[in-house]
């Protein structure tokens, strides 16, 4: 077995379209760890995702995954340790569960039927029922069934969980915990929601318009910036190194500030992820991105 | 290999019922009825479109994006589509001159029949041979108006071919001039160009395919 640090190393990823720039994305996951791959629509997550698949070629660039080089494309080999779930299932609507098995095991060498039904029977997919019949709730934990009945030591998934149901995302997100126990998993997820990736993630990364804003750990990030709520005469007096973002209302000023630069005796409150990430939208992002 | 195979079996076994049924009525009908060569002709053009088919339905629910993530390679998905209808295309032949010689024993000229066959099954090839690769490059949509356009081509084919056949049944080894040994000759050509070309036309989609986004 392969025991690379990084379960993906991503150096200076480049595509180009004549209307969109993929434009020297960095990332590295570590082994063991979750990342969670966040952006808007459109702003590069699935050329990223498809890229680093092989799915697209890039035009530079390198991916490296579970330590192995991808340049020439990914080996069989290498195949087998990833598991794969798109924002859509992709299999023949028209074939029911055992077709997909039989299927599956002709693919991969590494291919468990037990374990492929233990993860049907606790998603209570109906094994009678073809596909085009599965709710989308369904497809998605189908999809998931099939990246874990083999050896994958690196998931990939690409929205997952984007368009199920609370109860539905906190199941697949249990699923995800169990499957990271083994520090030899790894989970490269992208999504919108950013809850989930809250409740999962190590590391988050976002990209914005084809660039990378901001590759970091989760908690310390999370822990570094809170919201400052204040006048605008407080405000002024704040360093502006401290700020990443602010928003002006009636009350006064909201802003997105690093917690160590503001001053005691001011009140900085908890800031999600999804209000980390807006206003640096929002804002000058430079500063965080280091 | 063996997964895409089965994959396109079973989706095609599923969703191409009708055709199927279709298929061996024409072939039953074929070894029945005197004027049999379009019955004949048929099931085996039919059959060539099955690799189109199954890649239809690959574009419909992204197959290939997600294929690609397995371990397969981008050579294994656009071979298993030619395996599928060489494969196909040798099965339903030799199921039509089986059929033909059973029920036509003493009836017709074993060796013009397996002419007929062979040079019908070439045809079928050269025109899953053109559409592959175009299907492959700008879609099935695309594809199959390409092969209503060969199919126009190809039909000049069965009118010499039927006349051809139905000297056989007299069992002449002279038709129009043309000696059984020329027949031979003529349609082991055919089949030879026919391999050559699905030789060039394998190497035309692995090509394409492998510059091809799967997005």
């Amino acid at each position: 077995m392969n025991t690379a640090a990084n379960a993906l190393e991503i150096k200076g990823l480049t595509k180009h379209y004549p209307a969109f720039c993929l434009d020297h994305i960095d990332l590295t996951l570590p082994m063991g760890s979750v990342m969670g791959f966040i952006g808007e629509n459109g702003a590069g997550k699935s050329t990223t995702i498809f890229s680093i698949l092989g799915a697209i070629r890039r035009d530079g660039g390198t991916v490296r995954i579970l330590g192995q080089d991808t340049a020439q494309g990914i080996p069989l080999s290498l195949k087998e340790q990833i598991g794969v779930v798109l924002d859509e299932c992709c299999l023949p609507e028209t074939l029911n569960l055992k077709d997909i098995n039989g299927i599956m095991k002709a693919a991969y060498r590494t291919w468990n039927s037990k374990t492929f039904f233990r993860h049907v029977h606790r998603f209570f997919l109906d094994e009678t029922k073809r596909i085009k019949d599965y709710s989308r709730g369904m497809k998605m934990k189908l999809s998931i069934a099939c990246a874990l009945a083999h050896d994958s030591r690196l998931l990939i998934l690409d929205e997952a969980t984007s368009g199920l149901d609370p109860v539905t995302r906190d199941e697949l997100l249990d699923l995800f915990y169990e499957f990271i126990q083994d520090e030899q998993h790894s989970i490269f997820m992208s999504s919108h929601i950013t809850s989930d990736l809250e409740k999962i993630c190590d590391y988050v990364t976002y990209i914005h318009k084809g660039k990378l804003i901001l590759c970091q750990e989760k908690d310390g990030l999370m822990q570094r910036m809170g919201i400052l709520k204040c006048s605008e005469t407080v405000f002024r007096d704040i360093d502006p190194a401290a700020v990443h973002g602010k928003r002006t209302t009636a009350f006064g000023v909201e802003a997105l500030v690093e917690r160590q630069k503001i001053p005691a005796g001011l009140v900085v409150e908890h800031a999600s992820l999804d209000d980390i990430l807006i206003y640096l939208v929002k804002s000058d992002m430079s500063r965080v991105k280091s | 290999m063996k997964a895409l195979l089965l994959k396109d079996i079973r989706v095609l076994s599923i969703n191409m019922k009708f055709y199927f049924i279709l298929i061996l009525l024409y072939t039953f009908m074929g070894a029945f009825v005197d004027n049999m060569g379009i019955f004949q002709l048929y099931p085996i053009l039919l059959f060539s479109l099955f690799p189109i088919t199954a890649l239809s339905y690959d574009e419909r629910c992204h197959w290939n994006q997600y294929g690609i993530t397995m371990p397969i390679s981008r050579r294994d998905l656009v071979l298993s589509k030619y395996i599928l209808g060489i494969a196909g295309a040798l099965l339903i032949s030799v199921f039509t001159l089986a059929v033909n010689l059973l029920f036509r024993y003493g009836n017709t000229d074993p060796g013009t029949l397996s002419c007929f066959i062979l040079a019908v099954m070439s045809a079928s090839m050269i025109s899953l041979d053109l559409i592959l690769p175009i299907s492959l490059c700008f879609g099935t949509e695309k594809g199959r108006l390409f092969y209503l356009g060969t199919v126009i081509l190809l039909c000049a084919a069965p009118a010499i071919l039927d006349g051809v056949f139905n000297a056989g049944m007299g069992l002449p080894k002279d038709i129009g001039g043309i000696s059984f040994s020329g027949l031979t000759t003529a349609v082991c050509a055919f089949a030879l160009l026919s391999l050559l070309l699905t030789v060039f036309s394998i190497t035309v989609s692995i090509r394409i395919f492998d510059k091809k986004e799967l997005v």
